[in-house]
């Protein structure tokens, strides 16, 4: 935050500030307009109280010296009405001073609430948006994303905090200058010009020193890091094992010293400079209550005008000053928000291409009507085909895939093999739209994918990962996300889990579906093997066209891992499969095998035919091969 | 609000509501002063002159408020004396007015310059404060030793407080400034308007002591709304992070779930914002109650004050006394009472602090003075599992029953058995992360818990199924596993040859430099293969007797993991060695197999005799075996 306000000339920084917080208003005011409109009055009411509170003390007292007789009446308000009414009117502005304070630290509260729930919900409304993975694997996306999530939450509720405290100041200073105005026009003048250097030097001292090592900055991210691998449960069993707490404690100290060393230097520096700026502004204060009390003397005011003025000049200077705190902290609170409006101002990541309704010519064999072209196709006539597909990650400059064409017909099941990082599982990703080719392109049913209506197509695909996810829910919906709409259909989880193997496991488990898994919320936890079973079934509950298995089986065990396979051909039947796996007895089974090598495809065929071509496919499979059967067959390495 | 219904039990309740407050003081004292301590050993000095300058900060308004009511009085005084005015005017008769007058400013000048020294010395100590809390925190993890704690479900809700705890003791200078600058103007004040009437100061602290106490109490519910709506918090902060980490981003997409968890987000804070309010509202009329009373006394005392200065028992100079009185104490005393509030909160947060420093000791049986030596090398040791039992301490089911195992010296043993059969935890036990309910673990025929713990661990290697990916260079993530013995002396590329992460290194953009992480700027992270020769890597830099691989193999290529088993056998050449696998061309070349079965070896020997025995060992190599053929 720091070096991007150095970069920028001041005026820039400024606008750019001030188109911030007007988003900021904005956002806040739409979480919660009605506690918002009601805090505002609420503030508003409080700013004229003070002054008020100190006109009336000045009746009070003048009245009285009148009583008292000590004084010709130099003020003609004081003699409007009797002391009691005064003394009245005081206690009344009084008792309201005290009792806005708990109804507008409640309302401000309320709000603050509000506003995190409202912002949190904003956010993944904008996650929800992205179709693609393109964001979510670009770090600076991811780590927008991120800090959006923790920061902006609280830093709105305080900003809408502070936004408000300002105005209170703000409104409070103008009225305290328009009481002054009474005593001379020159004086609530030379109090505001005195306050100016202060402004300044607060803005700084904020910007500088206010940027706390544990907030923010890449050193806090460091250090925060540091207490983590030794306190979370994830890397504690490599941690304990390998004795790795002073390891962690040695560089937590040395980034700390590194990064404290500077900044107190120039913390030491700016509030020596602020100091003498804030001596000054209330030198100016002070020149005028002494001003007051000459006059006092000298019979041309009265003991009520010194009370009056002399706190009003005082009120004032504190107020500018809180004003000028205030303010110096607002881009510190803004810090937050460009990450935010980045999000939620970032365009659709995979852009129909709008020509959804106009399709090409229909296929020759089976037209379909253009009702199922709208969306997308209910069977697959045809297939899938590669036609040229390159594909380079965002960001990165060498191609994962060069010029890939291939062709998956009606009801294939395909296999890919290759080593780690061939670009197998990026197939996956583009076959599932997760990312678009950066040239060529996809045909389904002879039309590009882009051009069908995402969700509807997607609603005909099914996956599983090799990094599935475990939902910390319950074990029927870790099963129903699958198919949403059947989430509550006991009966169809039930099959699901019973396609994937994982009947034995939910009928183990305490609630049967309904029993919440994994720790975070005090439920059961499974072992990787018995997640995976509950992934594959989520991806059993999907009756789509085309089902996309990235290593799914491997972390099972022997049994489990043949009991999938045996069900393979059902899993496989009526729909294009897509399969990836390292284990060769399970490729074998596909119809079509490609073997993928610097993201071309080297060798394709079924397993009998690329065993019969005696290449690198078939090498690799007898290396495995050779592993279970007998040692004297022949060494594949040679 | 109302307990005086019967005296008697009103009388009781109170008694004992006093005793109950007493109680809850002193402890609370207690805790602050261990809060205070800790974060006055990080910075002594600066600790001493911040309080001598909180003090004179809060005393000055009270002088300041004192001197304005002498200069009244003083100018009243000049005004009821005629020729005092006259000689006002020559300008020479008033001197002490405006010796007053200057003093007076000087009030207003002083904390103005300080305020900023103040701020400095309070980020300064924040800063220090922090840090030292972290260290102590970092000692504690450290020193836990083992799993038992951490891998209880419930810990990671400890780990959620206990991150936001650790800032609070920074902020007990800020609190400390604002509670005892508030107390000591607050004080300074009430004890100017004893001068106006005794009775004055006694109604303000009357009717202010049941509102702090009612704050309290209310702060206390605030608080453990917040704790049961903990559950409701936490599954909003489930969802917030599922659908906006990259993690589970592809299946969200695949299966349209994103709505799913936006839904259940909207849910979980509707009932959660809805219990809040309730108790906020209850706040609202409690503090609205009290401030009304409280704003009765201060009309009736400006009443008071007025009238006896018209009958001229008071001056002038009182009721503008009473006046900046009254206005500076409005907004001094609710602050006082919600930092009173405030203090409820931190407390919890000290005490739950506190309570980690202090337990975060090893579950497991240490040795009680200094346990046998393991580090002198010797080739061969062989580890003797006798009829051990173990649940986890949060299940009911035992994992391990009646186990009994041999893992023979030099050689390399591999265990099989179906996902959730306790092999992870049979590494846990090897390994120290807990201990067995019963049995014993033998390491050369002396039981493992006579062992001195790190020079046990220091001997041995693993690789753990979940293995830890560091967010740290690749170098230094090897480098770790050496880190008690040569440290940066380590031989980490030649580990990494060895574990075939050479390669790995050679594709990024700063080699064994680049830092593993997109967490921090200019780093990368890898795939689950990638991970998995790194983690081989930083077991095979680590000179130990007892290596253990769980599932070292899972994401590797089929070249890699053949290459790696080949090298295998020679790099545990005379060490002995645990193999878990469920890749039977992996476990046929172990020395000797064991299968295991509902929590106890069902099967032991070498590929062929199990092979022999036509068992289920047998049964399981063909299910791999068969569909290759």
């Amino acid at each position: 935050m720091t070096t991007s306000s150095d970069s920028q000339p001041p005026t820039l920084q400024f606008k750019e500030n001030r188109r911030l917080v007007w988003m900021a208003v904005r956002l806040v005011w739409g979480a919660s307009p009605r506690l918002l409109a009601g805090l505002l009055t609420l503030l508003l009411l409080q700013a004229i109280l003070l002054p008020l509170q100190l006109v009336l003390s000045r009746a009070v007292i003048d009245r009285a010296t009148l009583d008292l007789g000590l004084l010709p009446t130099l003020d003609s308000i004081a003699t409007q009405l009797p002391l009691l009414a005064w003394i009245g009117l005081a206690a009344a502005a009084l008792a309201l001073g005290q009792l806005i304070q708990p109804f507008s630290l409640t309302l401000q509260s309320l709000a603050g609430d509000r506003i995190t729930g409202y912002i949190t919900e904003q956010l993944i409304r904008a996650a929800n948006r992205w179709q693609g993975l393109a964001r979510f694997e670009d770090p600076a996306f991811a780590d927008d994303l991120h800090r959006a999530r923790r920061h902006v939450p609280t830093g709105a509720s305080e900003l809408m905090i502070f936004i408000g405290r300002a105005a209170v100041e703000l409104f409070t200073a103008g009225s305290l200058a328009l009481v002054l105005l009474g005593l001379h026009p020159l004086v609530p003048i030379l109090i505001i010009l005195a306050t100016l250097p202060q402004f300044k030097r607060q803005r700084e001292f904020t910007d500088r020193t206010f940027d706390y090592i544990y907030f923010q900055t890449p050193e806090a991210h460091r250090l925060q890091y540091c207490r983590e691998a030794l306190l979370f449960p994830q890397p504690a069993k490599d941690v304990h094992l390998y004795g790795l707490g002073p390891f962690f404690r040695r560089r937590y100290d040395s980034i700390f010293a590194s990064t404290t060393e500077s900044l107190n230097q120039v913390r030491r520096h700016l509030a020596v400079k602020v100091s003498i700026a804030r001596i000054l502004a209330n030198l100016a204060s002070s020149a005028v209550y002494i001003y007051v009390v000459w006059l006092v003397v000298l019979g041309e005011r009265t003991v009520g005008d010194l009370v009056l003025y002399g706190a009003a000049a005082t009120a004032l200077q504190m107020n500018l000053l809180a004003l000028g705190a205030e303010i110096g902290f607002v881009p510190m609170l803004l810090g937050f928000l460009p990450s935010f409006f980045r999000i939620l101002e970032a365009p659709p990541d995979l852009p129909h291409r709008g020509r959804a309704f106009d399709r090409p010519a229909p296929p020759p064999a089976e037209p379909l009507t253009p009702k199922a072209v709208t969306v997308a196709p209910t069977a697959l006539f045809q297939g899938i085909v590669f036609e040229k597909v390159s594909f380079t990650y965002p960001g990165r400059t060498d191609p994962v895939l060069r010029e890939l064409s291939f062709t998956m017909g009606k009801d294939d099941c395909v296999a890919l093999v290759g080593r780690n990082g061939a670009g197998k599982t990026t197939i996956v990703k583009l076959l599932l739209r997760l990312y678009d080719p950066t040239s060529g392109r996809i045909l389904l049913d002879g039309v590009d994918l882009r051009d069908y209506d995402l969700d509807a197509l997607r609603r005909k695909m099914g996956a599983i990962f090799q990094d599935f996810v475990r939902y910390e829910l319950t074990a029927g919906q870790n099963i129903g996300l699958g198919q949403i709409d059947h989430l509550h259909d006991t009966a169809r989880l039930l099959q699901a889990a019973e396609s994937a193997g994982a009947d034995e496991l939910v009928r183990q488990l305490p609630d049967g579906l309904d029993t919440q898994l994994g720790r975070a919320f005090g439920g059961r936890e499974l072992s990787g093997g018995e997640w995976q079973k509950l992934a594959l079934a989520r991806a059993c509950m999907r009756d789509g066209l085309l089902l996309a298995l990235d290593e799914p089986t491997a972390a099972l065990d022997a049994q489990t891992e043949y009991e999938v396979y045996t069900r393979f051909q059902e899993l496989t039947r009526d729909r294009i499969t897509l399969l990836i796996s390292h284990r060769f007895s399970t490729v074998r089974m596909a119809d079509r095998i490609l073997y993928l090598a610097d993201g071309r495809i080297q060798e394709a065929g079924s397993h009998l035919e690329l065993m019969a071509r005696n290449g690198e496919y078939a090498r690799l499979y007898r290396l495995q091969a050779a592993q279970y059967l007998d040692r004297d067959s022949e060494d594949p390495m040679r | 609000m109302n307990p005086l219904k019967g005296t008697g039990r009103g009388v009781q309740y109170l008694w004992r509501r006093a005793g109950r407050a007493a109680r809850g003081l002193s402890d609370g004292l207690r805790l602050w002063a261990r809060g205070l301590a800790l974060v006055t050993s990080a910075a002594p000095g600066i600790v001493g002159v911040h309080l001598a300058l909180t003090l004179v900060a809060s005393l000055l308004p009270v002088l300041q408020v004192w001197l304005s009511k002498l200069v009244v009085d003083g100018l009243t005084v000049s005004i009821s004396h005629p020729s005092g005015a006259v000689s006002a005017a020559d300008g020479s008769g008033q001197p002490a007015v405006i010796l007053l007058a200057l003093l007076y400013a000087l009030t207003v000048v002083i904390p103005a310059g300080l305020q900023p020294v103040q701020q400095t010395l309070t980020i300064w100590l924040k800063d220090r404060a922090v840090a030292e809390v972290d260290r102590r925190l970092m000692d504690a993890g450290a020193r836990l030793a083992d799993l038992v704690r951490i891998e209880r479900p419930a810990f990671q809700d400890d780990l959620r407080l206990l991150q936001r705890s650790a800032m609070y003791p920074s902020q007990l200078f800020s609190f400390l400034q604002t509670g005892l600058g508030t107390a000591v103007t607050l004080a300074g004040s009430v004890l100017l308007l004893a001068r106006l009437h005794p009775l004055l100061p006694l109604a303000l602290v009357l009717l202010s002591a049941p509102h702090l106490v009612s704050e309290f109490r209310l702060q206390n519910l605030k608080y453990e709304a917040m704790v049961s709506r903990s559950r409701a918090a936490r599954e909003m902060n489930y969802c917030a992070r599922i659908t906006t980490e990259p993690a589970a981003a592809k299946e969200i997409r695949v299966f349209g779930i994103g709505s799913f968890f936006l839904q259940r987000f909207h849910d979980r804070f509707a009932a959660a914002y809805g219990a809040m309010k309730q108790v906020r509202l209850a706040h609202l009329r409690v503090s609205a109650f009290f401030t009304a009373l409280h704003s009765l006394a201060m009309a009736g005392g400006l009443w008071y004050v007025v009238a006896r200065a018209a009958g001229g028992q008071l001056t002038l100079g009182d009721i503008a006394l009473y006046l900046n009185v009254v206005i500076q104490m409005q907004s001094r005393i609710l602050d006082l009472v919600m930092w009173f509030g405030i203090q409820f909160e931190g407390h919890q947060h000290l005490r739950g602090l506190f309570a980690f420093f202090d337990q975060a000791k090893p579950s497991i049986a240490l040795p009680p003075q200094r346990g046998l030596d393991f580090s002198e090398p010797s080739s061969a040791h062989s580890i003797e599992m006798r009829g051990i039992r173990f649940r986890y301490p949060e299940s009911t089911l035992p994992v391990l029953e009646d186990f009994t195992a041999l893992l023979p010296s030099g050689k390399v043993t591999a265990l099989v058995g179906a996902n959730g059969a306790g092999k992870s935890t049979l590494v846990k036990l090897l390994t120290r992360m807990y201990d067995p309910d019963d049995g014993d673990i033998l390491l050369d025929g002396v039981p493992f818990a006579s062992y001195d713990l790190r020079s046990l661990r220091r001997r041995i290697a693993v690789v753990y199924q979940d293995f830890a990916r560091f967010a740290l260079t690749m170098r230094e993530n090897i480098e770790l596993g050496a880190l008690e013995e040569n440290g940066a002396g380590a031989d980490v590329e030649d580990a990494a040859r060895w574990a075939g992460a050479d390669e790995v290194a050679a594709a990024l953009p700063n080699g064994y430099e680049t830092t593993l992480t997109r967490r921090f700027e200019g780093g990368v992270d890898l795939s689950g293969g990638e991970w998995q020769k790194v983690a081989l890597a930083r077991a095979f830099v680590r000179d130990a007797a007892l290596i253990i691989l769980d599932e070292p193999t899972a994401a590797l290529d089929a070249e890699a993991e053949y290459r790696l088993f080949e090298r295998f056998r020679q790099l545990v050449a005379g060490k002995t060695a645990l193999l878990i696998s469920h890749r039977f061309s992996t476990v046929r070349m172990a020395d000797r197999i064991l299968v295991l079965e509902e929590g106890r070896i069902t099967e032991a020997g070498s590929h062929a005799e199990l092979l022999s025995l036509d068992g289920r060992y047998a049964e399981l190599f063909e299910m791999q075996a068969g569909r290759y053929r």
